[in-house]
């Protein structure tokens, strides 16, 4: 047998539920001589069916029936075969509808997709899910395979009618169809040989649409994109950089910068190890420069006349991949090429419906197999591009920043905002400059707590003290910033994760100003709580916990409100129909039941003095 | 000879793997067990790095009862590559007297692989394993993830594991948690081979045909490496000319009647192949399945 040709080709298998999906791999794998006999026994034994002799196609593919029945549902199985003129990789992922992240996550492997349809129930929801998933997260062309014809009784009609159907659909979509042919899995038509039950199909098998697909030509010239992998040092050519080549050529002499650093020359360059002169797109290569340029990991090495912007603001499709919901608003780790950043879920512009393609608006998180599209803004830029121009720069995953679990895949679909556009405007005055013109050292004090803990009386009465100390200060009051600067939040969560981002952002303008800050806010989520130490800067942000039982505080009741809240006037009150994630690490922790006030402000001004603060 | 473009591929995704683990972890580790797989992944990782030399130790898992050619092997091809290798052996376990002959497959894996690997691991503090692993070798291993997680104490829990995207893989982990990695994923037996002919890469001989001595047993060959394995009642020693598909503990592996004494013929005898790779591992067929041993921590 000849070395293949072709590069290996990467496919995935769509379709409804009992369509024929493992039933077409597994005979594909039969067909192709792929199933030695020692796993051809093994399904047999487990099978312990056989049709006609021949083994149950499906078994030799379904390793992972014991895994869905444990709920294990994120995996997807991986088959390999060959024939003279290709190798094959096969993504194959569970079909039900509560795999769609699955389905996402074997398309993002893929550049084919052959979406099985039975002739008997015709084009279902889940196939144009499935097709809508494959066209979102980068599958190039659709193979549509019309299954099951031996039970339409191989009639050209049926054929013609979902051709026709499905022919449209992809359209709307927007994903090129390489072809679409009438099989019968389970009994091998026009599989890996023509059938001679369907003379009225003259067109190719699909093993033949698989070994001589390419993908279509882009006869530009694409720009040079090398993102930085790592760098290591080497005795004989100091700084090497290692990384694969995401899009154009790269060869010795080039001129070659990357956003924010000076220009240089490639002088020396290795593809897989190997001195070379040039290398292309997918190589792994590794290059010297003639003079050293700032690119560490995540920097995109670029051809001098054509560098690829850093990026704040994007727009993109993601698929939720855990049971722990985004928020809109929060804050989140982004994995984009080799880059690493951090973003905030600025705003979820609706949840896609995969049947009709529609977006419905209104939503303010969404988790697990729901596809979004949303507005995403970098805390600190990073060079990428649209999944589009480029696959491995236009993609991104985001982890929870404290499990650590991969929370969301998706791809750029919109550049909305180049960092460049907005900068930073660097002042004379530094905010070293006006603490020490005022003669204090500024920090913020953070009150969290249930309404009615006592986080305004404290945070007042400690004010009063460090006024009388000569201290220059101030309070966000939490109820008092609603009449102006978040009034038009409500209390759903994502607005209040929005409303502490802005308490966060504008305690750190006081703190610039050189103000001592009491801020006094429910701040219910630990998330934010901790965002709002980041934006601030740990060295001057102190977490005082005002922990108060809640029967207390509905004793206290200040304002009336818990009154209200069994009225059933106010929803989303927090402590009752809202949740309250007590701090797990405070700075400070007041129990206003037990202590007056003077003793509690005592303990904060106590805590200030051991640190040095005051 | 001139790689086929399906091999460049698997090269290049291979040394962006093992990139991947120099990059972002703190102390990897490439586990070495001196079979084919890991000339390949060794051979790779120097091409990764090169000009720079390879930067992280390689681990062997000494059973005691690996081949003997296999040791020759394997100290001839560290030197030759310059890297730095840590053996280790349970030696408690080995003075508890378990062995291949008394012990069955579960235990001996158990004990002499699984524990000391575990031992190794908490050792050196290497905070990413990177094994030669292929995803076609069994049908437990089809949905094996290029990362995967590993918990306090070397768990591995299959919801825990994250999905993997494109080429992105999230490597973030908590204190005492690890990862292991494996580069040849996506390879099969047969790109194997291909990729050992088109860069010349030494192997152990005994993956080419020879007369060697062995026993019939349980219907496999069993080859006598040393003393410590003899013919039971009815069995007895003969030459037969056999090579091994897999090199493992030399009780335990089965070689195969053939005639391929070189790469190009075993290339032609993959080919017309009718039975896997495994078939000749005694431990995958006995006890627990591949999933139990890796929940232990076996790889």
């Amino acid at each position: 047998m000849p070395h293949p040709a072709l590069p290996r080709l990467r496919f995935m298998t769509c379709g409804s539920v009992d369509n024929g999906k493992s039933t077409l791999i597994g005979r594909l794998l039969f067909d192709c001589k792929a199933v030695y006999e020692d796993h051809l026994n093994e399904a047999g034994k487990a099978s312990n069916i056989s049709v006609g002799g021949d083994p149950e196609f499906a078994f030799l593919v379904d390793g992972l029936k014991a895994e869905r029945e444990q709920g294990i549902t994120i995996d997807v199985a991986y088959r390999y075969f060959s024939t003279s003129r290709r190798s094959f990789i096969i993504a194959d992922a569970p079909g039900h509808e509560q795999y769609t992240r699955n389905q996402a996550a074997a398309a993002s492997q893929s550049d084919v997709a052959i979406v099985v349809i039975s002739a008997q129930s015709g084009i279902l929801p889940q196939t144009r899910r499935h097709m809508h998933i494959a066209a979102l997260f980068g599958v190039q062309s659709l193979i549509i395979v019309v299954n099951k014809m031996d039970m339409a009784g191989y009639a050209h009609d049926v054929f013609t009618k979902i051709e026709a159907e499905i022919t449209a659909f992809a359209q709307h979509l927007n994903i090129g169809i390489a072809a679409i042919i009438p099989i019968s899995a389970k009994l091998g038509d026009n599989l890996a040989v023509s059938s001679p039950n369907m003379p009225w199909y003259s067109g190719t098998t699909v093993l033949e649409v698989l070994e001589q697909w390419h993908p279509a030509e882009n006869t530009a010239a694409q720009p040079l994109y090398f993102p930085v992998q790592m760098a290591v040092r080497d005795e004989k050519y100091g700084r090497v950089y290692l990384g694969t080549v995401a899009s154009g050529t790269i060869e010795i002499g080039m001129k070659v910068t990357t956003i924010g650093a000076g220009k240089s020359k490639i002088a020396q360059l290795w593809k897989a190890g190997v001195e070379s002169r040039h290398a292309q797109a997918g190589d792994a290569i590794a290059i010297a420069l003639e003079k050293q340029i700032d690119a560490g990991r995540g920097a995109v090495i670029c051809a001098k006349d054509h560098v690829l912007s850093k990026i704040s603001q994007v727009r993109a499709s993601m698929v939720g991949l855990a049971d722990i919901a985004l928020q809109q608003g929060r804050e989140y780790d982004i994995m984009c090429g080799t880059a690493s950043s951090s973003v905030s879920l600025t705003k979820i512009e609706g949840v896609i419906n995969l049947e009709t393609a529609q977006l419905t608006a209104g939503a303010t998180h969404f988790a697990n197999n729901e596809i979004v599209s949303a507005q995403l803004t970098f805390t600190h830029p990073i060079a990428c591009t649209t999944f589009a121009n480029n696959k491995t720069l236009g993609a991104f995953i985001l982890i929870d920043k404290v499990s650590n679990i991969t929370l969301a895949a998706g791809v750029i679909n919109e550049i909305t905002r180049l960092s460049e556009t907005v900068p930073w405007q660097e002042l004379t005055i530094t905010p070293k400059l006006r603490s020490h013109a005022m003669g204090q050292t500024p920090f913020v004090l953070w009150f969290t707590g249930l309404s009615g803990a006592g986080k305004t009386t404290i945070a007042g009465a400690l004010e009063q003290r460090l006024f009388a100390l000569g201290k220059r200060t101030y309070i966000l009051d939490g109820d008092n910033l609603r009449h102006g600067l978040t009034a038009d939040l409500s209390f759903t969560m994502s607005d209040r994760i929005e409303n502490m981002r802005r308490v966060a952002h504008t305690s750190k303008l006081f703190l610039d100003a050189g103000v001592i800050t009491l801020v006094s806010l429910i701040s219910p989520f630990e998330a934010e709580r901790q965002n709002a130490k980041a934006i601030i800067g740990a060295e001057n942000f102190c977490e005082v916990f005002v922990d108060t039982p809640l029967d207390v505080c509905q004793q206290r009741d200040p304002k009336n409100l818990y009154k209200k809240v069994k009225a059933g006037e106010i929803q989303n009150f927090t402590g009752i129909s809202a949740g309250y994630e007590a701090p797990k690490n405070a700075d400070i922790k007041l129990k206003s039941a037990e202590f007056s006030v003077e003793e509690l402000v005592a303990q904060v001004v106590g805590w200030l003095e051991m640190k040095g603060w005051v | 000879m001139k790689h086929s473009q399906h091999l460049l591929a698997l090269e290049a995704e291979a040394i962006a793997i093992m990139r991947e683990c120099a990059a972002v972890f703190k102390n990897p580790v490439l586990l070495y067990s001196i079979g084919k797989d890991s000339s390949v992944l060794l051979h790779l990782a120097r091409k990764a790095f090169a000009p720079a030399t390879i930067p992280f130790p390689l681990l062997h898992i000494d059973t005691t009862y690996k081949f003997k050619e296999m040791l020759a092997f394997r100290d001839h091809a560290v030197a030759a590559f310059g890297a730095r290798l840590i053996v280790h052996t349970n030696t408690a376990a080995l003075e508890a007297g378990i062995t291949p002959f008394t012990h069955d497959a579960g235990t001996y894996t158990q004990q002499l692989k699984t524990v000391p690997l575990r031992e190794a691991l908490d050792r050196h503090g290497f905070d990413v394993a990177i094994g030669g692993a292929r995803r076609d070798e069994e049908r437990a291993r089809a949905k094996e993830h290029i990362f995967s997680l590993r918990g306090a104490g070397h768990t591995w829990e299959p919801r825990a594991q994250r999905p993997e995207f494109f080429t992105l893989y999230n490597n973030r982990i908590a204190p005492l948690h690890t990862m292991r990695a494996f580069p040849l994923s996506n390879w099969n037996e047969i790109d194997i081979w291909r990729y050992i002919e088109a860069e010349n890469i030494d192997v152990v001989p005994l993956y080419f045909a020879a007369k060697r001595p062995v026993i019939l047993r349980n219907g496999q060959w069993i080859m006598q490496d040393d003393a410590r394995l003899q013919p039971r009642a009815g069995e007895h020693v003969e030459e037969k000319l056999v090579r091994f598909r897999t090199l493992g503990c030399y009780p335990f592996t089965a070689a195969v009647e053939s005639t391929a004494t070189n790469v190009a013929e075993i290339i032609a005898e993959l080919l017309t192949a009718r039975s896997s790779e495994r078939v000749g591992r005694v431990i995958d067929h006995g006890g627990s399945s591949m999933e139990d041993k890796k929940r232990e921590g076996y790889f």
